[in-house]
């Protein structure tokens, strides 16, 4: 991990909809400088609140939420959000998709273009540049948002089930390829997901969250190496046992 | 192997059509006047006449050239009102003014309407255009409406998270967006916006247009100029129709977007 120092601080943090539903309830979450945050739970239990809350697209009921010791308020510039069903624009080309950020940013078409096709060609999609999102499978649109996700250049990324849709073995390779990006670039990741071995595989450090309203039931570090081969890692042991102290958690929650 | 096969299939059914339609023509042409009228269905060589006359003498492209003028016109005025207005209603104070008036306008027969423009404008061709604007530009207001219902509030929250501001978010996202709905509801537009330029000249027939000439000839009980005249506007409805659909099905194709209507 680099850094290590706080990059996000949620304290104390609850949250209820306006017809009373009450979502988080007195939750207390740092994510470090430099590490991959996996948070698993039930389903519905809040856990996109929470990305949405570092976001800044969600405020709290009561509590705080900061980004580098600033308070979020409003939507926070520093987060990039990859979901499940992706935000890519489908009238634009792959190349076009992927330099949005840079668009936006004032970056001249040259430079921008010259940026995209180099983090395409490094994900594995630089010969699909002209295609449309419509053209590509879901692993070369994964890999898209990603490639855009990198390219806005964000401190912080928020990834919500980003491979939850696309078959399992091309989920291990995106996963692989996500752990590899993140030791180039040593990003922040707040990675969502229902899956334990994806969880196991990927991240540095774990959260279980309760049945809704959602409250922190455990934080397990996954004390193993890292950058990893994530289809090797989940055949340890030391993986194995984790999983079933994890589900062990889980179970009961899901039974509630 | 097909192709030969397929060939004197194609010729058949050629065939059987012309000899449905040599008919059609056959027993309208004979028929007796106690059981079709000259002056209510014309015959078959009187509307050929009629048809040769009119586009002879370029009344035919005169009268279609005008009517399309007040078509398209009415389309190219009507089509960024609505879409404007549709944003306006879209904001939360904008929803309470707009709604209420955009339904009743949507509700009223727009061909009661052309009373009222004769009042307004007297018989002059103003009435024609002012009727396409009032039929047609709901008709846009209501597509954007929904195109802007649809647009995915994720990739809005994506944009703000990228730093796009209201106008670059408006621009690159939320117009791209409604494009297709507004691109179906084109097409749409076209043969209502020409039905009502027809129906507002036929009810105000002032110019040389075919509403005109068409209220004109069955004033004069002429049967053959009548239904030479509906022929005319069945052509230029067709091309209109083929001239607009083809642009937005390759658009569709091009950007894997569906578009309603198309």
């Amino acid at each position: 991990m680099s850094g290590g120092g706080s990059a996000v601080e949620l304290r104390a943090v609850s949250l209820a909809f306006g017809d009373g539903l009450q979502v988080l309830d007195g939750i207390d979450l740092g994510v470090r400088e430099g590490e991959i945050l996996a948070l698993i739970g039930p389903s519905g239990c809040g856990k996109s609140t929470i990305l949405n809350l570092i976001a800044g697209a969600l405020a709290p009921t009561s509590g705080s939420v900061e980004c580098f010791g600033q308070p979020v308020r409003g939507l926070n510039r520093r987060v990039s959000y990859m979901t499940q069903r992706d935000t890519l624009l489908p009238w634009r080309s792959a190349l076009d998709n992927a330099a949005l950020p840079l668009e936006i940013a004032g970056v001249g078409r040259r430079e921008r273009y010259e940026r995209a096709r180099a983090e395409l060609a490094r994900l594995g999609v630089g010969e699909f540049g002209a295609f449309r999102p419509h053209q590509l499978s879901g692993g070369m649109r994964s890999r898209l948002s990603l490639a855009r996700a990198l390219l806005a250049d964000a401190q912080i990324f928020l990834m919500d089930e980003p491979f939850a849709a696309i078959d399992a073995l091309l989920r291990l390779r995106l996963q692989q390829l996500l752990v590899d990006v993140w030791s180039e670039t040593r990003r922040t990741i707040v990675y969502v997901t229902h899956d334990l071995n994806e969880a196991i595989s990927l991240a540095h450090r774990i959260v279980v969250l309760s049945h809704r309203p959602a409250r922190i039931l455990a934080v397990r570090d996954v004390d193993l190496p890292h950058p990893r081969d994530v289809a090797q890692i989940r055949t340890t042991e030391r993986a194995q046992a984790m999983y079933w102290e994890l589900w062990k958690i889980l179970e009961g929650e899901l039974q509630g | 192997m097909a192709g030969p096969a397929r060939r004197p299939r194609r010729v058949r059914v050629l065939g059987a059509r012309l000899a449905v339609l040599a008919l059609v023509f056959a027993v309208w042409q004979l028929l007796p006047q106690s059981v079709l009228p000259d002056y209510a269905f014309g015959r078959p060589a009187g509307v050929l006449a009629a048809l040769v006359s009119l586009i002879s003498s370029g009344t035919a492209f005169i009268a279609t050239a005008e009517t399309l003028r007040t078509t398209l016109l009415g389309i190219l005025v009507a089509a960024p009102i609505g879409i404007l207005v549709a944003f306006a209603a879209a904001a939360a104070v904008g929803a309470w003014v707009i709604e209420p008036v955009t339904t009743v306008l949507y509700a009223t027969p727009k061909v009661g309407l052309i009373s009222l423009f004769i009042l307004w404008f007297g018989l002059s061709t103003r009435g024609h255009f002012a009727l396409v604007l009032m039929t047609v530009g709901p008709v846009f207001y209501y597509a954007a409406r929904q195109g802007l219902s649809e647009v995915d509030p994720n990739t809005v929250i994506a944009f703000r998270l990228m730093g796009a501001g209201r106008l670059k978010i408006a621009r690159s996202l939320v117009i791209r967006s409604m494009t297709p709905n507004l691109l179906g509801v084109t097409r749409l537009a076209f043969p209502i916006a020409f039905g009502a330029t027809v129906f507002a000249e036929l009810r105000v027939p002032v110019g040389v247009n075919l509403g005109a000439l068409l209220s004109r000839y069955a004033l004069a009980l002429d049967g053959d100029n009548t239904v030479a005249i509906m022929l005319i506007m069945g052509v230029v409805a067709y091309i209109l129709d083929v001239a607009i659909s083809r642009p937005l099905r390759a658009y569709a194709q091009r950007t894997g977007t569906g578009i309603p209507a198309v």
